[in-house]
């Protein structure tokens, strides 16, 4: 009896801990970035923002491209940026890690899940920071919030679920092969090109679009442009694919992350 | 019984490199050849090893031994290939002191961190944290980024921290060689007491003396099997007699 209530305290505080160090690890990577700069977490702002200006300038004064009716280009842009990085940086910089933090790793068992996730935690509070020049620019562009908007939450979760289960299996395979990183990199860029965030899916042209249902990602950032941007809420069934392949990634990843955990103190 | 440890044994494939395996498949797709295979190296063979709670156990042994592979494999980082342990109790350990710390955090982020992933909770570590710094005598550099620190400094505050975990069982590694000689005197000093409040010490180190001074009991390994189990003047001395007949 005194041994069951023992182990059950023992669950509780082992996830007590867990929740802790998930967060002191995230607290510093989002510190570490910043740690040494002078503009320290204006950078979180300052490095999307000149990014969205220079493509913004390129894609609708020289491509001539456009976005959504009635939306400046820039802001259409910028948004689908911003949700997009969420994604991009996550699985960037999950996928070293496992690698870059060996000397933690060999003092203590803890959940080896807990260091992706911390990333992918730290890379979310990037976006609320991001969100600064997001609401900026709607400000300055005059683009209304529709009341739609609060959906935006509902999909952000099914984001943070597809964006964990890819950075699962990123940083457990990087363990085996370093050549993982290098190849994510390549991967998101392409990934990024082919998903609608310089341009919106109806302007793709209808033979192709088939091929944008399977982009879950793409697909999510499109929903959350349209709900910040216009209020048009996505579709049900959307939503319920969207969700499903997520949970698929999210299940995916974390068998393949549980295989390969036994494994990270002999490779590292 | 603290620990138990049941047949444990732990195997290792040996690559080339990394990349050995997936070109090893390529080729031998291409080639038609068979599969080269890995060569495979047992660190461990069959130990087994109980302790009792206020008991300390030695585990001395040449190089590659596999003295730190049981270490790793108790300290719960890696997983043996066959049998399991068995440890009733909280465990901290001794190993690589300061490694881990980041060097452009102040030693209070520090403390806290790796007090995390040493097993305690944001709250323990705040009840425990003058205890910790107090130790390790850096109260006016707690502040300070961690790089700035002596490699003394950093490995006392290192000390303090696994200590202040408060364990059942205190793994050390061979680092009460590192540091200066009153930070080795203020360590041994420290053990004795733990020792004395009822911590189980399982101490590895190539100092055969340290380990006599230290634990009522100790093993052997040699090749990743124990030649000896028992009481640590018995086991010293044939350890000691085997160097000196092979050297």
């Amino acid at each position: 009896m005194d041994k069951m209530i023992k182990s059950k305290r023992s669950i509780y505080n082992n996830i007590i801990r867990s929740k802790d160090l998930l967060f002191a690890l995230a607290m510093r990577d989002v510190k570490a970035r910043y740690q040494l700069t002078i503009l320290g977490l204006y950078w979180a702002i300052i490095n999307p923002l000149v990014m969205a200006l220079i493509m913004g300038f390129v894609f609708e004064n020289v491509f001539r491209a456009s976005g959504i009716e009635g939306i400046p280009y820039i802001v259409f842009l910028f948004t689908a940026l911003t949700f997009w990085n969420l994604f991009s940086n996550s699985v960037g910089s999950a996928s070293t890690s496992l690698t870059g933090q060996a000397s933690l790793l060999s003092k203590q068992y803890f959940p080896r899940i807990i260091i992706p996730t911390a990333t992918v935690l730290a890379r979310l509070v990037d976006l609320c920071f991001s969100m600064i020049p997001v609401a900026l620019l709607l400000y300055i562009y005059k683009v209304n919030i529709n009341i739609n908007a609060w959906m935006l939450l509902l999909i952000l979760i099914i984001h943070i679920i597809f964006t964990l289960g890819f950075s699962y299996l990123v940083s457990a395979l990087n363990v085996l092969y370093r050549d993982v990183s290098q190849v994510t990199g390549l991967l998101l860029m392409l990934w990024m090109y082919l998903s609608p965030i310089f341009y919106s899916i109806s302007q793709v042209p209808e033979e192709f679009r088939i091929y944008f249902k399977y982009n879950a990602i793409g697909q999510i950032v499109d929903m959350e442009r349209n709900l910040l941007l216009t209020g048009q809420a996505p579709s049900g069934s959307d939503i319920l694919s969207a969700m499903i392949i997520s949970l698929g990634v999210f299940i995916f990843g974390y068998i393949v992350f549980k295989k390969i955990e036994p494994l990270i103190a002999e490779v590292l | 019984m603290l620990l138990d440890v049941v047949n444990v044994s732990k195997k290792f494939i040996l690559h080339e490199c990394r990349g050995d395996r997936f070109s090893n498949l390529i080729t031998s797709i291409i080639q038609a050849k068979k599969f080269k295979k890995d060569r495979q190296f047992w660190a461990l063979k069959d130990v087994n090893i109980t302790l009792e709670q206020g008991k300390s156990l030695g585990i001395i042994g040449k190089n590659g031994s596999g003295k730190s592979t049981l270490l790793k494999i108790i300290n719960g980082t890696m997983l043996p290939t066959t049998g399991f342990i068995n440890i009733n109790g909280t465990k901290s350990a001794l190993i690589e002191l300061g490694a881990g710390f980041n060097p452009d955090f102040p030693g209070r982020d520090n403390v806290f961190l790796s007090g995390m992933i040493m097993g305690m909770s944001k709250k323990e570590i705040n009840q425990r944290f003058d205890e910790i710094i107090d130790f390790a005598e850096i109260k006016e550099f707690i502040d300070i980024p961690v790089k700035y620190y002596s490699s003394g400094m950093q490995a006392r505050l290192g000390f303090s921290v696994a200590i202040a975990v408060k364990p059942d069982m205190l793994i050390v590694d061979e680092v009460l060689a590192v540091g200066d000689a009153n930070f080795k005197e203020k360590c041994k000093n420290k053990i004795a007491k733990l020792q004395k409040e009822g911590v189980s010490i399982l101490f590895v180190s190539h100092d055969v003396s340290e380990v006599s001074n230290i634990c009522q009991e100790a093993v052997w390994l040699e090749k990743g099997e124990i030649m000896q189990y028992g009481p640590t003047d018995e086991v010293v001395r044939a350890y000691k007699e085997f160097i000196n007949q092979s050297a």
